[in-house]
C-alpha cells in the first residue's frame, strides 16, 4: 500500500473504572479502514464494538492507543483542527431520533451540523438539506415540516442518514442502524446504504451483531471478543474459510435458512464471560472445543491465515491456504 | 389430524387510542395440534402478540377482545368467569413474555418464583416446591441450579433470565406454551442454544408451542406449521416445509426475498416498498395491495379471505387464486 489508509486504530485500549474492579471493554484492538472501503466490526455484547466506534470518532478518550485520520493523529487534535475532523467524520445510530427533541422538525435535525460547518445563508442551508434527503429517497416537500413522531421507523432511519450526509463526510460509523428496522424495511436501509457507498464513495465502519448484515454491506469484516479482535480478513474470506473457532460458532449460529437444516449445526455453549474479569490467555478458551493447555496461559498472536486474513489462534492455519 | 388443542376462531382484538379504535387483530383463526409448534409470523403491527395475548385474555389495559372464541378442551376461554381462566392460566397454556425484565420481579429470588409458579398450581408443600424449582432449573440448562436458584434477577445475564421465565412458564406442566420471540433480545450463541433448548423440552415433553416471531430464521429451526400473518390477519398458512419451499402468497415472498442471507453476498434485496399500515387506517380491499409487486385494480376492491390451496395450506390472494403469481424460484 502506497497511499496512508483513510482511518488507522493502532492498540486502541479503553477500561471503564467500575468501583474497584475495571470493565475491559476494548483491550488493544489495531485495523486499518482504506479509502473507500467498508470495515464490519460484528460480535455479540460485551465485545467492544460500540465502544470501538465510539473512539475512533473522539467521542471517547481512549485509556491507552493511538488512532489516526488520513495520517493526523486523532486524540491529539484541538481547535479548529478537531472541529475539522468532526466534519468528516460522522455516525449513523440505530435510532436517529430517539436522543433527540420531538420537537425539532426534520429540517431542524438534519441542519444541526451545517450550523457549524454550512453556509451561513438560511436559504443556503435549507438547499442542502433538501438534497440530502432527496439522496436518502424522502420528498422534501413530504417531509421538512414534519416531526420524528409522525414518521415511520424507515423514515426515521432515512433521516438519520441525511442528517450524517448533509456535512459531505468521507467516514461514517454505523452502530446498528437496521437493528430496530422490521425486515421489509431494513432491506430497504441495506440496499439505500449500498447505494451510497457504490455512488458516493464513502468509507464505513459498520458495527453489527447480525453476520447476514455484515456480509450484505462488508468489504472486510473484523470479529470481536471481550474487547480483541479474534479474526479479520476480506468478507469473502472470513465467510467461505472461517478459522477461528469463534468465528465459526457464530457463522454456524446463524438459524437455518431452510428446515431441513434444522439443529444441523452443533452449537457453542457457555455463556459470555464478563468483561469485568475476562478469562487469561485466549479470552475465548473457556468456551473453546479446541482449547489447548497453553490457550489458558499464553496469548495467541495473529496468524496470517489466507491473504490479507489474519486469525488470533493457535490452531495451525489451513494447509496450501496461505499465499507466498 | 387429530383433535385440536386450541382452535381459536374468528379473533378480533381493538386497541383503543387517542385517534379511535384500531382492529389490530381482525378475523385470525387457527388450530394447533397436541404437541405441535405452530408459528405466529409477522412485522411489527401485524397483530401476532396481540392475537397471541388474547387467548389468555392478558392484553394491556387498551386492548379489548371484540369478538370470537378460543376453545380449549371444548369450552370457549374468550367465555369463561375468573375461576376457570386461573385454571386454565399457567397450568394448561402458559405464557412465555418477551421481555425477562418486565415479566420477572426484581426482589424475590428466581428459585422462589419458579418454585411460586409450581405451587399457584400444583398445591405441594413449600419444600416440595423448591426441590422442584430446582430440578426445573436444571431441566433449562443452568449450570448450578441449587446455587442459582438464590440469585436476583439482576445477578443474571440475558440468556439466563430466559432459561429461568421458560422455568416459570413448565412449572405447572402446561400443554401449551405461548412464546413470545423468546430469543430475539439474545446474542446470536446464546440464540443457538435457547432455540436448542425449545426443541428437546418439546420432544421431552410433547408440550405444544405457539411460536410468535418476527424471523423466519427461528420458524426453520422450531415450526411445524406457519401462519404468516399482515395488518390484522392471517394472509397464508402452510406446513413449514412447504412454506419454504413454495410460498404462495405475494407478502411472503417478499418477506423472503428481504431477508439478507449469511452465504449469499452483495445481491441488492428486494425491498418491499412503503411502510407496513397504521391498524388505525388499513388501506382498502386486500390490505397488501399498495406494496405489492402482483396488484391489479380489483385489489384495491376485494378483500381477499383465507381459502384453502393445496393439502394443508390456505392462501388469502386472489392472484394467487387466479394463477397469476409464477412458481417461485427459490433465490439460493
Amino acid at each position: 500500500m502506497t497511499e496512508p489508509p483513510l482511518v488507522e486504530a493502532r492498540g486502541l485500549v479503553k477500561h471503564f473504572p467500575l468501583g474497584r474492579s475495571v470493565l475491559r471493554a476494548v483491550d488493544g484492538v489495531s485495523f486499518t479502514i482504506a479509502r473507500g472501503e467498508t470495515l464490519c466490526l460484528v460480535g455479540e455484547s460485551g465485545s467492544g464494538k460500540s465502544t470501538l466506534g465510539r473512539m475512533i470518532l473522539r467521542l471517547l478518550e481512549p485509556t491507552a492507543g493511538d488512532a489516526f485520520f488520513e495520517g493526523e493523529p486523532i486524540f491529539a487534535l484541538s481547535g479548529r483542527r478537531l472541529r475539522d475532523l468532526r466534519r468528516h467524520m460522522t455516525m449513523i445510530f440505530q435510532d436517529p431520533l430517539g436522543s433527540l427533541s420531538p420537537r425539532w422538525l426534520v429540517e431542524d435535525i438534519v441542519s444541526e451540523g451545517l450550523i457549524n460547518f454550512g453556509p451561513r445563508r438560511r436559504s443556503a442551508r435549507r438547499a442542502l438539506v433538501e438534497e440530502a434527503l432527496e439522496r436518502v429517497g424522502l420528498d422534501p416537500r413530504l417531509h421538512l415540516r414534519r416531526y420524528p413522531n409522525e414518521l415511520s421507523g424507515g423514515q426515521r432511519q432515512r433521516v438519520g442518514i441525511a442528517r450524517a450526509l448533509v456535512l459531505e463526510p468521507r467516514f461514517i460509523v454505523c452502530d446498528e442502524p437496521v437493528s430496530s428496522l422490521d425486515v421489509s424495511i431494513q432491506a430497504q436501509i441495506l440496499n439505500l446504504l449500498a447505494k451510497l457507498k457504490r455512488e458516493e464513495g464513502h468509507s464505513y465502519l459498520f458495527i453489527s451483531h447480525d453476520l447476514s448484515v455484515v456480509r450484505h454491506l462488508g468489504d472486510r469484516v473484523a470479529v470481536l471478543y471481550l474487547g480483541r479482535i479474534a479474526e479479520i480478513g476480506p468478507a469473502s474470506s472470513v465467510y467461505a474459510s472461517p478459522h477461528h473457532p469463534y468465528t465459526k460458532a457464530l457463522l454456524e449460529s446463524v438459524p437455518a435458512s431452510h428446515p431441513s437444516e434444522r439443529g444441523r449445526a452443533p452449537h457453542l455453549g457457555g455463556e459470555i464471560p464478563s468483561p469485568v474479569d475476562p478469562p487469561s490467555g485466549c479470552r475465548f478458551h473457556t468456551r473453546c472445543p479446541f482449547a489447548m493447555e497453553r490457550c489458558r496461559i499464553e496469548e495467541p498472536p495473529p496468524v496470517e491465515v489466507g491473504p490479507g486474513h489474519q486469525s488470533w489462534c493457535f490452531l495451525p492455519p489451513p494447509e496450501g491456504k496461505v499465499t507466498p | 389430524m387429530p383433535d385440536p388443542l386450541l382452535s381459536v376462531r374468528d379473533l378480533r382484538t381493538s386497541f383503543i387510542t387517542g385517534a379511535g379504535a384500531a382492529r389490530v387483530v381482525d378475523g385470525v383463526s387457527f388450530d394447533i395440534a397436541p404437541g405441535e409448534v405452530l408459528a405466529l409470523v409477522g412485522e411489527s403491527g401485524s397483530g401476532k402478540t396481540a392475537a397471541a395475548s388474547s387467548i389468555l385474555r392478558l392484553l394491556p389495559r387498551a386492548g379489548r377482545i371484540e369478538g370470537g372464541e378460543a376453545f380449549y378442551g371444548g369450552r370457549d376461554i374468550l367465555a369463561m368467569g375468573p375461576r376457570e381462566l386461573r385454571r386454565i392460566r399457567g397450568k394448561e397454556i402458559a405464557m412465555m413474555l418477551q421481555d425477562p425484565n418486565a415479566a420477572l420481579d426484581p426482589v424475590i429470588s428466581v428459585g422462589e418464583q419458579v418454585a411460586e409458579a409450581a405451587r399457584a398450581h400444583g398445591g405441594m408443600s413449600r419444600r416440595r416446591a423448591k426441590a422442584l424449582a430446582v430440578e426445573l432449573l436444571e431441566s433449562v440448562g443452568i449450570p448450578l441450579p441449587r446455587e442459582r436458584a438464590k440469585a436476583y434477577p439482576h445477578q443474571l445475564s440475558g440468556g439466563m433470565k430466559q432459561r429461568v421465565l421458560l422455568a416459570v412458564a413448565l412449572a405447572a406442566g402446561p400443554r401449551l406454551l405461548i412464546a413470545d420471540e423468546p430469543t430475539t433480545a439474545l446474542d446470536a450463541t446464546i440464540e443457538a442454544q435457547v432455540i436448542a433448548l425449545l426443541r428437546s423440552i418439546r420432544a421431552r415433553t410433547g408440550m405444544a408451542i405457539l411460536l410468535i416471531t418476527h424471523d423466519l430464521g427461528v420458524v426453520a429451526e422450531l415450526a411445524d406449521r406457519v401462519a404468516v400473518m399482515y395488518a390484522g390477519r392471517i394472509v397464508e398458512e402452510a406446513p413449514v416445509g412447504d412454506l419454504f419451499d413454495d410460498p404462495l402468497h405475494p407478502y411472503t415472498r417478499a418477506l423472503f426475498e428481504s431477508i439478507p442471507r449469511v452465504h449469499v453476498p452483495g445481491e441488492s434485496l428486494r425491498a418491499i416498498p412503503g411502510d407496513v399500515p397504521d391498524p388505525a387506517a388499513y388501506p382498502r380491499g386486500c390490505r397488501f395491495h399498495p406494496r405489492c409487486s402482483f396488484a391489479i385494480p380489483e385489489c384495491q376492491d376485494r378483500d381477499p379471505r383465507l381459502v384453502p390451496a393445496g393439502t394443508g395450506r390456505g392462501c388469502a390472494c386472489i392472484r394467487v387464486g387466479e394463477g397469476a403469481i409464477p412458481p417461485w424460484r427459490a433465490v439460493s
